[in-house]
This record gives structure tokens, C-alpha cells and sequence, in this order.
């Protein structure tokens, strides 16, 4: 495990592109194996770890997930768009609700399900209709679970009491995740995450493909993971996916903002 | 005048100015500053750089002098041949931030990222052409292309105009009973009990 020390913050000029797609010159690091990446103040920004899922997890995930099908039309920043309208009636006026474009949600190839709880004591929609993609997956949950015990074990002992002093029932299973979000073709462009604060999101994409490696903005660092691999980080600070060829999806375990206010 | 008004021009050495009140306490404000993160010197090489070339900047040209420095940060053992490289490497680095800060900033050119750009424009474009109206009752009672005679339509209208909660309710009742007349649901109730 090689640690890696980042010298320079690029916070202020990163603000300038949320929303917008990364490009290979946004980053000025690739990183191919295991690595540790520690802020000038000494918090730990990112762990890579390669090869950490075993085949037989990845595989039988990647068969579980690939049929979802929902579009991304709540998720504007990452769709590299703006809020509008979703569509235009026959009688010409727009519609009252925003978000995602019907447009743009055509132009994309972009699919996502959002998997576990979404709010005290609802499931969500997808949970319901396709319980196997959670129950089928739980290894892996635990799995990404124990691996960010062991690397990360101050960040997960905050996040777990956290979890177990405002939401005990609504995780999944007994760990530090309230859901799986499943992201299917989506190029995301820079965007944060509603996550609870302080807390590392564990991914880990799934299929074969070529590219879409994860820039982090404002330290101008590309992590090119692959399938098998296992990425902890920050998901509110900037991130966003370079272009790619072939079938890929990605699983992203986290704890949702909610579990703040659950309780109160 | 503040230091910060100083250092805005883009070569502070090269505009001498009288050393009035302000200026000295400006110095002394920023001696002190110095003489803070002298304290925390690993930590704040960069930042004592930036702090000195602001320093430099208070002076008339040839004013700058290690005799200046040896006198008022002489006894921090710092020699003042260390202090211009911590400001060059200051310059240096702000310079770099710059420029990066400019490059960086490059659009992604891929085929996806173009794709959603141009679909983007396209739906503002459309969505700047729709009229945003609000749902009215004449908009909710528009039935699809009925052929009506002058008569029909001005009874239609008097309908809309006339007490609508009551005319609603008669509408669904009527609905309901056609329902049932043309087989379409068993009973009003149908859907309910189903």
C-alpha cells in the first residue's frame, strides 16, 4: 500500500466545474494500485485497493444489477445538465416538475437504482420490486463493510455510532450502509453526493470495460479502478467519471445525510 | 492604504512610495505576523514567503536590506539569503496555481459529454419557445375535437362559467352512470370493491 501525500488543493477553481464533464486533463495523477491518499491537513481522501472483491462477488453482482432500469432524472449535476422542465405537454406548456430533461435523458445511455432505505422506515421503490438485488448482494455489502473496518477504522467507528445511536433498523444489515446505489452506463459529471458528513462511500465497478476512471477534482487525482476493486472516499467533495467503452456499472455503498436528523 | 491594495499591482518592487504612518503600521502589523509563523516554520515556509515578499513590497527600492532584516528578524536564526528562496519558491508556487487553475479548466471534447451538452441546449431552447401556463378551468374542461353547433358551445361555456363545484360533481355522476349503461364498469362502485 502506497501512501500519497497531496501537496496542492485546487478547491476554488474545482467549485467552477460542477456539473461540467472531466476530461484526462483535469488530473495529473494515475493510480493503478493500492494507494492511500492523505489531504496537506492530514485527512485520508481516498484508499484504493485493487483486486480486494473477490471474482465469484463481482460476477454474481454484476448479474443481479445489470437489468436496472431506472432513469437518472433526479440527478441533474451528475447528468452534466441543468434543472429544467422534464418535458413539454401536447398542449405545448412545460411541465411543473423539474429536473432531468426527457431530452437529455435520451441522449444518454445512463441508468440508475437506488437500493436500501431512503428515509426512516422506507424502502425504496426498487427495494420493493427487486429484493434479490439487495439480498443476493449482501457478501458483498459486508465485504465492502469489513474492508473500510480495516482501512479506514476512525472514519467507520464515526460513522457507526452514528448509525447505531440515530438509525439501528434502517441499515443494511449490521453495517455502516443505509443503501446501494447502482449506477448503470452513467458517465457521471463532477457532483457530490447527499452522504452523511464525515462518512466514506465504498464503489466498485462492475462489468468489462475501458476508462471511466474517477477523477477527485480538487486534487486533480484519477483513480482508473477496475472490476474486483474497492475505492473508499469522500463522496461529498467533487467527483465525476471519464468516458468509457463497453458494459459498465458501478455499486456505491453509503450511509444517506437522513441518518442526521433520524430521530429528531 | 492597505497591504492588500500594495500587493494588487502586479510588481510591488517597482513602485516606490513614500513611507507614511500607515505604511509603518502596516509593516509593524505584518513584523508581527511574521514573527507568528516563524513559529510554526515547517508547517509555514510558503506562507512566510508570500508574508515577505508583502513585506518587500512596503519599501522604497534598495530599502529591502539584510542589515533591515538582520535587525528585526535576526534573532530567529533565519538567514536572509533562506527568506528570498522561501520567496521565491512563494512566487513560484503561486504562479504554478495560476496557470493551473487556467489549464484545468479545459471542457471534456468526448462524444458523450457532447451528446448531453447538445441535448441540453436544445431543450432550453425548446422550453424558452413554451408558453407556461397555468392549469385553468377552461384548460381542464378542453374536451379532445368534439364538433359542436353555436348553440352547444355557448352552453358549454355557460356550464364553466356557471356554479362549478355543483357542475363537476354532476359531470362524474353523469360519467359514472354512462359507465354502467355501456358496460365499461359493473356498478359506480365497481373499481372500489375490486
Amino acid at each position: 500500500m502506497q501512501t500519497l501525500w497531496l501537496r496542492h488543493d485546487f478547491s476554488k477553481a474545482a467549485e467552477k466545474l460542477a456539473g461540467k464533464f472531466p476530461d484526462s486533463s483535469h488530473a495529473e495523477q494515475f493510480r493503478v494500485e493500492d494507494t492511500t491518499w492523505v489531504s496537506p491537513d492530514g485527512e485520508t481522501v481516498a484508499v484504493l485497493l485493487c483486486g480486494a472483491i473477490p471474482p465469484e462477488l463481482h460476477l454474481r453482482a454484476l448479474e443481479l444489477l445489470k437489468d436496472v432500469n431506472d432513469f437518472p432524472s433526479n440527478r441533474v449535476t451528475a447528468m452534466g445538465t441543468r434543472s429544467l422542465a422534464r418535458s413539454i405537454g401536447r398542449d405545448g406548456t412545460p411541465s411543473p416538475r423539474s429536473g432531468v430533461n426527457v431530452r437529455v435523458l435520451r441522449a444518454s445511455p445512463a441508468r440508475q437504482a437506488l437500493l436500501g432505505w431512503d428515509r426512516p422506515g422506507h424502502e425504496t421503490p426498487q427495494t420493493v420490486r427487486h429484493r434479490e438485488m439487495l439480498n443476493g448482494n449482501r457478501a458483498l455489502i459486508e465485504l465492502a463493510d469489513r474492508i473500510y473496518k480495516r482501512h479506514l477504522p476512525i472514519a467507520y467507528a464515526k460513522q457507526r455510532v452514528e448509525i447505531e445511536a440515530k438509525a439501528p433498523h434502517y441499515r443494511l444489515w449490521k453495517t455502516t450502509f443505509t443503501g446501494l446505489y447502482v449506477a448503470k452506463k452513467f458517465r457521471t459529471a463532477y457532483h457530490r453526493d447527499g452522504n452523511l458528513k464525515g462518512a466514506m462511500t465504498a464503489i466498485t465497478p462492475l462489468g468489462s470495460f475501458v476508462g471511466g476512471a474517477l477523477v477527485l477534482l480538487r486534487w486533480r487525482v484519477a483513480i482508473p479502478y477496475k472490476c474486483g476493486d474497492l475505492l473508499l472516499f469522500n463522496s461529498e467533495e467533487l467527483h465525476g467519471n471519464l468516458p468509457f467503452k463497453g458494459e459498465r456499472l458501478s455499486a456505491a455503498f453509503f450511509c444517506g445525510a437522513w441518518v442526521a436528523h433520524c430521530g429528531e | 492604504m492597505t497591504i492588500e491594495t500594495l500587493c494588487e499591482r502586479s510588481a510591488p518592487m517597482r513602485f516606490p512610495r513614500e513611507a507614511d504612518d500607515d505604511l509603518l503600521a502596516e509593516r509593524a502589523r505584518l513584523e508581527a505576523v511574521a514573527c507568528r509563523q516563524f513559529c510554526q516554520y515547517d508547517k509555514a515556509r510558503l506562507e512566510l514567503g508570500r508574508t515577505f515578499i508583502h513585506i518587500k513590497a512596503t519599501f522604497k527600492h534598495g530599502q529591502w536590506t539584510r542589515a533591515y532584516y538582520a535587525k528585526t528578524f535576526g534573532m530567529f536564526g533565519v538567514s536572509f539569503r533562506t527568506v528570498q528562496r522561501w520567496m521565491q519558491k512563494a512566487r513560484r508556487a503561486d504562479a504554478d496555481a495560476k496557470n493551473d487553475g487556467m489549464s484545468f479548466l479545459n471542457p471534456a471534447t468526448d462524444e458523450g459529454a457532447l451528446k448531453v451538452n447538445a441535448a441540453t441546449a436544445k431543450a432550453e431552447a425548446e422550453l424558452a419557445g413554451a408558453t407556461r401556463r397555468k392549469p385553468t378551468r377552461e384548460n381542464l374542461l378542453r374536451l379532445p375535437a368534439i364538433p359542436m353547433k353555436d348553440d352547444e358551445r355557448d352552453a358549454c361555456e355557460r356550464l364553466v362559467k356557471g356554479h362549478w363545484p355543483r357542475t363537476e360533481n354532476e359531470i362524474i355522476a353523469l360519467l359514472k352512470r354512462l359507465c354502467v349503461e355501456f358496460h365499461i364498469a359493473n356498478s359506480v362502485h365497481s373499481r372500489k370493491e375490486s
